[in-house]
């Protein structure tokens, strides 16, 4: 295959899965519900990949195409150099176009120069937003040792049960949650927030965040975010119900959840959710079967070929930048 | 972006300083700048004090009654209603997904309630197990 086809399959394969993934991440839903913390890291995943791939498409061309010169002799030659020491495909003719060589690694490098400080810049910003608002949800809460939980607790009478990030606070539950939920229900309650503890649920979330901020208009990565947190919720219902079980976790998701104000259907962002499983039908309505495992299928090859082909591009460029051209 | 809500940064927000003058005025009820000071370890300037009152009428926290010639300063929010406003906001806030909240339950339609009490009703009741 010579590197022009490749590299005109490879922007076909990125459209496709720009464009059609979120609709194959809502196929591969009924799957994906079974294994959420699988799920969170092929969603993860498949951002990463999509954008390292996206990222290949131009210096793969600049092994096959020709273009004017813009840089002094010296520099050209240099870069022509470590190019050539790159190339898979140096046997291949080149095509001759009015795109000069270095841009296409110069824009693909100053994209991941831009946005990699964009998103770190994103992750500090929240980060600062999140110690905030701790500071100001919890500046009068008192700790307590609840059911083996360090828990900061909240004088407020609506029913409250929320994490930050263990630096910040950790898990807070309201005076008026205390009071409607028995013991059981708390166990579940407290045992739902260790597990977004303990799987680092907030760094996810920031990290996804942060990178959809930059990257929304691509419908693959506003699906992935719009999905992660309901995987993110079954992941930790899994851990609730593991260690106080379904009914306990049920009971206790009516006490708070009818108490949080109950918004009529369609009132929530619906659209967003599109892509993500149902966090209250799984609980109660599990489903069984095969549904969803083609589209896991199809979504696990159609990333594993990105992967490849995306590493096939930037590893030889890695090793001849290691090895001085 | 669309889905902006308040941030965080949008509340008023309370010194040091500040802070202790409303508890005074929480725990004491209105009060003159001098009441304040007496209330207050260490004795600060009365400068800085009505500063600070000035500062909390600014940020919309007191209101000020002036009789005969004395000036009185008295919380415009119980200590409760306070907290109840400030989490508002900070809840409101979280949602945007800015500040890193993860909550048990938020929003809940009435079709996801009423599938949790269809579940429980066909457990029956008092079964945990």
């Amino acid at each position: 295959m010579t590197p022009g086809l490749l590299a005109g399959l490879l922007a076909v394969a990125l459209l496709a899965a720009a464009v059609l993934g979120p609709w194959m991440l809502r196929g591969a839903a009924p799957a994906l519900v079974h294994a959420p913390r699988l799920a969170v890291g092929l969603l993860f995943g498949s951002v990463l990949i999509w954008l390292g791939t996206a990222l290949a498409l131009g210096p793969l061309l600049a092994w096959v195409v020709t273009g004017p010169d813009v840089l002094p002799a010296p520099a050209a030659q240099a870069c022509q150099q470590c190019l050539n020491a790159a190339n898979p495909f140096l046997s291949g003719g080149t095509v001759d176009t009015a795109v000069p060589v270095v841009l296409l690694l110069a824009l693909p490098a100053l994209v991941t120069a831009a946005l990699g400080t964009a998103v770190t810049r994103e992750c500090w910003r929240r980060q600062r937003e999140s110690r905030r608002t701790a500071d100001r949800v919890l500046a009068g809460a008192t700790h307590r040792r609840l059911l083996g939980h360090d828990v900061l607790v909240l004088d407020d009478e609506r029913p409250l049960a929320l994490t930050f990030p263990v630096r910040h606070g950790g898990i807070a539950l309201s005076t008026g949650a205390l009071r409607s939920l028995d013991r059981a229900e708390l166990a579940a309650v407290l045992a739902h927030e260790e597990a977004h503890l303990r799987q680092h649920h907030h760094l996810v979330t920031g990290l996804v965040s942060s990178l959809a901020r930059h990257l929304r208009w691509v419908p693959l990565v506003a699906a992935v975010e719009a999905a992660l947190p309901d995987y993110l919720e079954i992941a930790a219902d899994n851990h609730a119900r593991q260690r106080a079980g379904t009914p306990a976790l049920v009971s206790a998701l009516v006490r708070l959840g009818e108490r949080a104000s109950p918004v009529p259907e369609g009132q929530l962002a619906g659209a967003l959710h599109a892509a993500g499983p149902e966090r209250i039908r799984h609980l109660v309505l599990p489903g069984s079967g095969a549904a969803g495992a083609l589209p896991v299928l199809a979504v696990t090859t159609h990333l594993l070929v990105l992967a490849v082909v995306g590493a096939a591009v930037h590893l030889p460029y890695l090793l001849a930048a290691l090895n001085g051209c | 972006m669309s889905r902006r809500t308040p941030h965080a940064s949008d509340l008023p927000r309370l010194g040091t300083l500040e802070a202790q003058v409303m508890d005074v005025l929480w725990d004491h009820g209105p009060a003159t700048v001098r009441e304040v000071i007496d209330q207050l370890a260490g004795s600060p300037a009365y400068t800085t004090i009505a500063t600070v009152l000035t500062n909390l009428d600014r940020k919309d926290l007191v209101t000020i009654t002036r009789q005969a010639r004395s000036t009185r300063y008295a919380a415009r929010l119980s200590r409760q209603e306070h907290a109840v406003s400030l989490m508002d906001q900070v809840l409101e806030a979280s949602r945007d997904r800015t500040a890193s909240i993860l909550h048990f339950v938020d929003t809940m339609p009435e079709s996801d309630l009423a599938l949790l009490r269809d579940y429980l009703s066909a457990r029956g009741p008092g079964e945990r197990s």
